[in-house]
């Protein structure tokens, strides 16, 4: 096939700009050198374009290629994972730009346009993309359009064209999207977690961490109680569990010591009211599923399970929206016993630091050895020692506790209970730090609760023999605000705020980001969450639970489609014209008439349809349709030698069909007429 | 040149379905029955992105991912139907071409038109690729009509049947082409080729008389007279007439003899070689503007000059059941 036409500048000079727009999305997310690389080498094509400068030479691209290689290599460090993948696909096709000047080259830079699309949604799948990716299909199909073309055919044609292409594939889409099986799992290696630069909750704790995270309204998932809601104090939400302490950072665990293992400490029986919901996760880079305390084993769905710190963990990666339905129970107990390596864990402390820490720890444990009392010894020291929660507490030094504890006295929950836990352990009572999320805010649109990144929190759990773990929040004791109400209205207190988006600080601003937020919760609740779990649930309402029938089911409806997209292709197409000039007005009148329901009926002759409609037509609307029907009429049975006649005729009934509006409501009223471009 | 296993298929695949592409007179509708449709190349890319979106879109559980890929999906269904409409009710009107020498290529234009209201962006024409490589394309405007031109490689003198030709479009997205073959049932004479090696007008036996020894293509003509009531008609020189009011008439010096006679019998060769040089010297006789006659085995055509007297000899010469037996 000759398809390797050169391509004329015009085209080139059109696809330029549409490269530019679905590339642009991706510019903020990638090392600002190849957005930089990518838009001078569009800018640079489309001045060869203009001035007809020579394209590089062959070993000049390949120069250019390795060049761009070594680049995303020495940016990422491996030419795998998404954003690297991006990176390359992008500089791929600005590449491919230097030696475009045919047409398969333009079909393939369209192809991979089409492409980069997807990669986009790796990184951002919120409402608007819908509408981007829209407007971005239609212009690169627009593109391919004009492309087929011999001559062109400007570019509202083009766009015209495509966006009725588009209207025909929607319903192909709906029908797809909703009854084609979705398949669970991966198919290859999940993405690292190091790609996703998400903000969230990370799975270690040092002073500053979650003062950075809150300063975030990011939602972190939506809540939709199914019945009872829990108090606001008792909504704590359960994330990582850290047991090892360095000093100054928690971790989870030891480097090379590995995860603890699940014993009678993570026991839950069910005990007290059961609270049930549902949680809309938003992508995670790590596996905690935040459940409310305290989720039981025996109530998780499938995937998910419990973990050594009685934290719900995912089996699967959260890269997508998901949806759990769960069950709490607030009073339950936690853990029977603890003993041997856990233990142990739960009293580690760094030898050598933290000294002044030790000597109080030592002198409480000497006066009140019981757990519960030393903790409560604890909460009184913060709340009676002039402690505050600040979002912006002074550097700490090296003994960070220490000086935490008798020096600076500022601080964030994560001071607070990184500090607590420390004086446990030191005093000898098994502790650890609990990080996650305190708070949910009922939605003002909808019955549900939103989560946010703000409510990031951290607090203690200490152990006591008979009772298991108990929750300990020493922030409560300082900023019982914080529990009761929000972080914003804990830091009011203390004069200092957050700097928030502008939705946060204006009425209206609140308002419409209450509704934002109730579409995306819809959004990420039925559209993004869509997958092989809740297509069954839903299709099996309509009967069509397992992938064979809703395989049968899509073979059914894509046939029903495509048969009316044939058909409604096949008449647009075999829809004919009359090739007299004189017929062809009549029959734009009567096409225009039919849309106000007086078109001709099949086997009317022209004199007895104007009879009969006649009635139904008034002042100017009346002259012309009698004007024109005498012209057609007359023209009818002239001779073929009358050209001279013809014509006047057809001066006349173009212009009385210039006087027929396009639209009226018969008899009753006009409507004003459009200029008529024909 | 050898072809590529996919060319042969290709071309097998075309053998197959010209096998069942009927003569039809002229003028020709595209109707539903006989559009075929398969992707392009770019079609099979597009097919390939399809499912790898589908296929990363699982991967990543990424519902946007799924609904791009559908929507290309649909794209890609939606361009089938309607690459499939742009071809539906086109009119192959008019097909003809001039008669030309075997060996060289006859022109033929093609009148292509439709009723419909919409444009018809992309329509091209192509013979079957066993015969020629030779497109060409138009984008016709509603409701009307456009004019395509298509090389036709001759090789044998005599009738050529013209061979099948495919009307395809790729629009609108170039991933599939919808085609159809239409057998027009038009012949084309094809005049036999030219001899280029043999002299022209062997002295022995370019001609017949007593001044068979003389070289007549510059002497048998000799001035120009006035008109005179029976004059022969193709005496009267034409040409002139348009520049005098007054009819002028060709004098010969010896009107009878000295007309050229081009003779079978005279010539040597197979019947082929004779027919060639025949042709040649038709040919040369028409550039002059000499008159001359044709001896062929079983019909002979009396002297006489003018394009007419030409495309007869030719013809005569094109369609000549050249006899089996080569002359010793």
């Amino acid at each position: 096939m000759a398809e390797t036409k050169p391509l004329p500048r015009e085209r080139l000079l059109r696809l330029l700009p549409v490269v530019a727009i679905v590339l642009a999305p991706h510019a903020p997310h990638l090392p600002p050198w190849i957005a930089l690389v990518v838009g001078a080498l569009i800018l640079w094509r489309a001045a060869a374009a203009l001035r007809a400068w020579p394209l590089p030479g062959r070993w000049m691209r390949v120069a250019l290629t390795v060049a761009a290689f070594a680049g995303v290599w020495i940016s990422f460090g491996r030419s795998s994972g998404q954003v690297a993948g991006t990176a390359m696909l992008t500089l791929m096709i600005a590449l491919k730009l230097t030696e475009l000047n045919d047409r398969r080259g333009e079909m393939v830079v369209l192809l991979l346009l089409y492409f980069t699309l997807f990669t986009h949604f790796l990184r951002d799948q919120a409402l608007w993309t819908v509408l981007w990716m829209l407007v971005a299909v239609v212009l690169i199909t627009a593109l391919l359009i004009d492309g087929q073309r011999l001559q062109r055919a400007g570019w509202r044609t083009d766009l015209s064209a495509a966006g009725r292409l588009l209207l025909l594939a929607l319903p192909l889409m709906l029908v797809l999207w909703v009854l084609f099986p979705r398949i669970s799992g991966p198919l290859w290696g999940t993405p690292g977690a190091s790609d996703s630069a998400r903000t969230g909750m990370s799975e270690t704790m040092s002073p500053g961490d979650i003062a950075s995270l809150i300063q975030s309204d990011a939602v972190a998932f939506r809540v939709t109680f199914d019945g009872v809601v829990p108090e606001k104090r008792a909504r704590y939400w359960r994330g990582p569990v850290l047991w090892f302490s360095d000093g100054r950072t928690w971790y989870p665990h030891r480097r090379g010591l590995g995860p603890p293992e699940r014993d009678a400490s993570a026991d839950l029986a069910p005990q007290g009211a059961a609270i049930d919901y549902q949680l809309t996760l938003e992508p995670q880079s790590l596996p905690y599923v935040f459940a409310l305390d305290y989720a039981p084993p025996g109530t998780l769905p499938a995937d998910l399970q419990l973990d050594a710190g009685a934290a719900v963990r995912s089996t699967a990666p959260l890269r997508a929206t998901t949806r759990f339905a769960l069950r709490a129970y607030p009073e339950a107990r936690l853990g029977t016993s603890l003993r041997g390596a856990l233990r142990e864990r739960a009293l580690q402390l760094p030898a050598d630091v933290n000294p002044r820490t030790r000597a109080l720890a030592a002198d409480w444990r000497r006066q009140t050895p019981q757990a519960v009392a030393l903790a409560q010894r604890a909460l009184a020291f913060y709340r009676n020692e002039g402690f505050a929660y600040t979002l912006s507490p002074p550097l700490l030094g090296a003994d960070s506790v220490d000086a935490f504890l008798f020096d600076a006295r500022r601080g964030f929950c994560e001071h607070f209970a990184g500090s607590f836990v420390t004086l446990m352990r030191a005093a000898g009572v098994p502790a650890r730090v609990v990080l996650g999320y305190q708070g949910a805010e009922r939605s003002q649109v909808g019955d549900y609760y939103i989560v946010r990144q703000s409510d990031a929190h951290a607090w203690a759990e200490i152990w006591v023999d008979g009772a298991g773990w108990l929750r300990i929040d020493p922030t409560a004791a300082v900023a019982p605000d914080r529990i009761e109400f929000n972080i914003d209205t804990a830091l009011e207190q203390r004069g200092e705020q957050r700097t928030l988006p502008w939705t946060g600080q204006w009425a209206v601003g609140a308002w419409l980001g209450a509704r934002w937020d109730f579409l995306n919760m819809q959004w990420d609740r039925w559209i993004l969450a869509y997958g092989p779990e809740l297509q069954r649930a839903l299709l099996s309402r309509v009967g069509l639970g397992d992938w064979q029938h809703m395989l049968l089911a899509l073979t059914a409806a894509v046939a029903l489609l495509m048969a009316v997209i044939a058909a409604l292709a096949v008449r647009t197409s075999l829809r004919e014209v009359a090739r007299d000039p004189l017929a062809r007005e009549w029959q734009r009148i009567t096409h225009r008439l039919a849309r106000s329901g007086l078109g001709p009926e099949p086997q009317e002759g022209p004199l007895a349809y104007a009879e009969r409609i006649r009635g139904q037509l008034q002042g100017d609307t009346l002259r012309a349709f009698n004007d024109a029907t005498d012209a057609y009429v007359r023209g009818r049975y002239l001779t073929a030698q009358d050209s001279d006649a013809a014509a006047v005729l057809h001066t006349r009934i173009a212009a009385a069909r210039r006087r027929v509006p396009v639209l009226f409501a018969a008899g009753l009223r006009r409507r004003p007429q459009r200029a008529d471009k024909s | 040149m050898p072809l590529r296993p996919q060319q042969r298929l290709r071309r097998a695949f075309e053998a197959w379905l010209l096998r069942r592409v009927p003569r039809q007179a002229l003028p020709q509708r595209v109707g539903r029955r006989r559009v075929y449709i398969m992707p392009t190349p770019a079609g099979y890319a597009f097919g390939a992105l399809v499912f790898a979106l589908w296929l990363g879109a699982m991967n990543y559980a990424n519902s946007m991912g799924f609904a791009l890929a559908f929507l290309l999906a649909g794209v890609g269904l939606v361009a089938m139907h309607l690459t499939h409409a742009n071809l539906l009710g086109i009119h192959l009107r008019q097909c003809h071409g001039k008669a030309v020498h075997a060996g060289t290529e006859a022109v033929i234009t093609l009148d292509l038109g439709h009723d419909g209201a919409r444009p018809r962006p992309a329509i091209f024409a192509h013979w079957p690729q066993s015969v020629a490589a030779d497109r060409d394309g138009a984008d016709l405007p509603a409701s009307d009509t456009a004019r395509l031109r298509l090389a036709l490689p001759t090789e044998h003198r005599g009738w050529l049947s013209l061979p099948p030709i495919a009307l395809e479009t790729t629009f609108p997205l170039g991933l599939f082409r919808a085609w159809t073959w239409i057998r027009p049932d038009i012949r084309l004479l094809v005049y036999p080729a030219a001899d280029t090696r043999s002299p022209s007008f062997p002295q022995a036996n370019h001609a017949e008389g007593e001044d068979s020894g003389r070289h007549l293509g510059r002497e048998h003509f000799d001035s120009l007279r006035d008109y005179r009531h029976g004059d022969p008609r193709h005496d009267i020189h034409w040409k002139r007439l348009a520049k005098d009011s007054k009819p002028t008439v060709k004098q010969f010096l010896d009107t009878a003899d000295r007309r050229l006679w081009i003779d079978w019998q005279a010539l040597s060769g197979d019947p082929e070689s004779r027919i060639r040089q025949c042709t040649r010297m038709v040919l040369e006789a028409h550039r002059h503007g000499w008159q001359w006659g044709l001896r062929l085995p079983g019909v002979s055509l009396p002297p006489d000059s003018g394009d007419a007297h030409r495309h007869q000899c030719l013809r005569t010469l094109a369609l000549l059941d050249a006899p089996a037996t080569p002359h010793g």
